[in-house]
């Protein structure tokens, strides 16, 4: 049991609006039904607990959120651990600088943008890929 | 009768006081606009003007003109004669240590004497490029400045109760006071401009007086005095920048001695005119004043106008981006689903492995097919009014070769032009640059010309015809009023733009194309790209004719000042 839930990819998706981080993880697990978890969560203090409790691979962040920016959730995920890939998710592509940030420490993709989902999805499949 | 012009000043000056002291009391002055209801300036110098006019045989004796200081002409003396200082009215210790400076041995000092009001003798005689002046110039919305070369163009010295004389005899000036006209071709040189006004000096000495005067012998008969104009200053206070200092308001011009029959003037004609010019200093000083105050006026409206539009501008991308957001938000767990349903990047989608029959999944596809273009839509709208609110963002000042830019685009529709049967002809006239963002003034062609096509498309297949043309704009034209700027224009031979919606045109979000689902925004991003760069986009129409005229600056200067 134990050794099951290592091969298991954890994913922790972070979106104050639960329909956007539930349909991404309703996507997410029909590509990988066995080998991907997927948690969600809509505020940073949940989101903060979750990442205390379990050791995710991957953190999918919402870029603008009401209370904190995904930029400063991430930050404080990487001081509670390391070793963890994170993508952003932005609803606001307009916006160079934080688009530069983002690509710095991780990937970048545009929600409601089929090609940036798709990308996500092969991201998603390399990691699993690379680390079976 | 008076028989010369020191005759005639003391026969009409006080006459010309008397009048002067009627037109100064009757206008009272109680703010700087009043000053400009009234022209009172231009009341007070016809008095002078008519007052003195007088004509015996063929010799006009007048007293017409004042020539203002102002700042920008005072900065151009300066530069002139030398580099002075931050361009301010002269103060009198000021062009007392200007004259020193120049000359410490003030030479002529025998001529000051003999004219110790003002003499002027100038370098090339009386040149006065805008004709002599009348009094109806005298408006004080223009302050007309036109003759102040005589003074632009030489040393000034200062003698002394506050009397200037300019004197050189220097070519070195006079070129400098020709340079304009010489540079835009009026003149060849200033030689040229002397050998003309000798030869004019030659002919009326012969018609007046029968005398010969060979070539080059013009000086001995007086031709340098002939030119000589005196002029009374006219010193007041300069208060426009809230500081009381002296300085020279302006000159009383009384008239210049009559070549072959000059004399000087007398200490009584002096004394009078010195009078008429004191009394000159209020009204002058109240131009100054008002002219002053409706350039700060002018200036406050700009800055205000500058807040409002940043503002704006800060409102309508922040709302902007606000609407942007949640849009996206909005749409993307649908997007998502429909990824999950119908499949993303090759992958099978929960439809593919339902069980359903081959005509199901056809009308599923299809369906699933219209909502994706329908959200692709309005992202795409979404996109474009980004754009619209970022257009300040991409403001810079690059060269952009409008040549390349034009065929560039051209090329760009090379295939739609030509299997739409559309004749085109360009002429490209300006082969120089534009100083804007290229891609910003690529993507206003590009809207412009789209919108012919789309014209174009519903006109008869044979008459089908795009001409664009670029020229360069020295002078206005009936659209545009600045000069140095580029004219692209877009003419098609479409269907043209109905009267009742010309107004709207340039409307955001307003759309005539049903086909082509556009967010409506072409002409209202063009205008907004160009009125950046100080330009502007105008139109006319009728069927079969339609025009649109694109100016740019060329903007140059601001380009080379970043």
């Amino acid at each position: 049991m134990r050794e099951n839930s290592e091969k298991i990819y954890k994913i922790l998706i972070v979106d104050d609006e639960p329909s956007n981080a539930e349909s991404l993880r309703e996507l997410i697990v029909n590509y990988f039904p066995n080998t991907v978890s997927v948690d969600k969560s809509a505020s940073a203090e949940d989101a903060l607990t979750k990442f205390r409790n379990r050791k995710y691979d991957m953190a999918i962040l919402d870029v603008k959120m009401p209370k904190i920016d995904g930029l400063s959730l991430f930050k404080k995920f990487k001081n509670i651990r390391s070793g963890f890939e994170v993508i952003f998710y932005t609803a606001y592509p307009g916006d160079f600088q934080t688009a530069e940030e983002c690509r710095r420490v991780g990937h970048y993709i545009e929600k409601a943008n089929e090609k940036d989902l798709s990308e996500l999805i092969n991201i998603i499949k390399n990691k699993i890929r690379g680390e079976a | 009768m008076a028989s010369n012009l020191d005759a005639l000043i003391q026969e009409r000056g006080p006459y010309v006081l008397k009048k002067l002291d009627e037109v100064l009391s009757e206008v009272v002055i109680e703010k700087p606009s009043d000053f400009n209801k009234t022209k009172r300036l231009n009341r007070i110098m016809r008095v002078v003007a008519d007052g003195f006019h007088y004509k015996i045989g063929s010799t006009e004796f007048r007293v017409d003109s004042v020539e203002f200081s102002d700042l920008r002409l005072v900065r151009k003396i300066g530069e002139v004669i030398h580099n002075i200082e931050d361009g301010r009215f002269f103060s009198y210790r000021r062009l007392l240590e200007l004259a020193r400076s120049i000359d410490p041995s003030l030479k002529n000092k025998e001529l000051l004497k003999k004219y110790p009001l003002v003499v002027q003798q100038h370098t090339g005689g009386y040149y006065n490029p805008g004709g002599t002046g009348s009094p109806e110039e005298y408006e004080v919305d223009s302050l007309s400045f036109y003759n102040f070369t005589q003074i632009r163009g030489a040393p000034l010295y200062v003698i002394k109760n506050e009397k200037i004389a300019v004197l050189p005899k220097d070519m070195k000036y006079l070129s400098k006071i020709l340079e304009d006209d010489i540079k835009s071709g009026r003149l060849e040189s200033a030689e040229q401009y002397i050998e003309l006004k000798k030869k004019s000096f030659r002919e009326a000495l012969k018609k007046e007086k029968n005398i010969d005067v060979k070539e080059g012998e013009e000086d001995k008969y007086g031709f340098w005095d002939s030119h000589t104009g005196i002029l009374a200053p006219v010193f007041g206070y300069d208060r426009t920048e809230g500081n009381l200092e002296r300085v020279v308001l302006g000159f009383l011009e009384i008239g210049s001695i009559q070549g072959w029959d000059r004399k000087p003037l007398s200490d009584e004609s002096i004394e009078i005119m010195q009078k008429i010019a004191d009394k000159l200093k209020i009204p002058i000083s109240n131009a100054f004043l008002a002219h002053q105050w409706k350039i700060q006026n002018e200036e406050l409206k700009r800055a205000q106008q500058i807040i409002v539009e940043q503002e704006k501008q800060i409102v309508e991308e922040s709302m902007a981006g606000g609407f942007a957001h949640e849009i996206r938000n909005a749409l993307s767990p649908v997007v998502n689903y429909l990824a999950l349903f119908s499949g993303i990047g090759g992958r099978p989608g929960l439809l593919d492995n339902a069980h359903l029959n081959d005509k199901d999944k056809e009308n599923f596809a299809k369906f699933f097919n219209l909502i994706r273009n329908q959200i692709k839509y309005a992202l795409s709208i979404t996109s474009a009014i980004m754009s619209y609110a970022r257009i300040e963002n991409e403001k810079i000042y690059e060269p952009c070769n409008i040549k390349k830019l034009v065929n560039d685009v051209v090329n760009m529709y090379s295939v739609d032009i030509k299997n739409r049967g559309i004749k085109l002809s360009t002429d490209v006239r300006y082969e120089g640059y534009v100083y804007t963002n290229p891609t910003q003034i690529k993507q206003v062609l590009v809207n412009i010309i789209s919108n012919a096509l789309t014209s174009l498309s519903q006109a008869d297949k044979d008459k089908r015809r795009l001409k664009l043309s670029v020229d360069y704009m020295l002078k206005s034209d009936k659209y545009f009023r600045y000069a140095d700027t580029v004219r692209i224009v877009v003419n098609d031979s479409g269907p043209g733009i109905p009267d009742d919606i010309k107004d709207m045109i340039f409307r955001p979000f307003f759309s005539t194309n049903p086909e082509k689902k556009a967010a409506g925004l072409g002409l209202a991003t063009s205008r907004k790209i160009v009125k950046l760069y100080g330009g502007d986009i105008f139109f006319d129409s009728k069927p079969g004719d339609t025009s649109f005229y694109i100016y740019i600056p060329v903007g140059k200067e601001k380009y080379e000042g970043k």
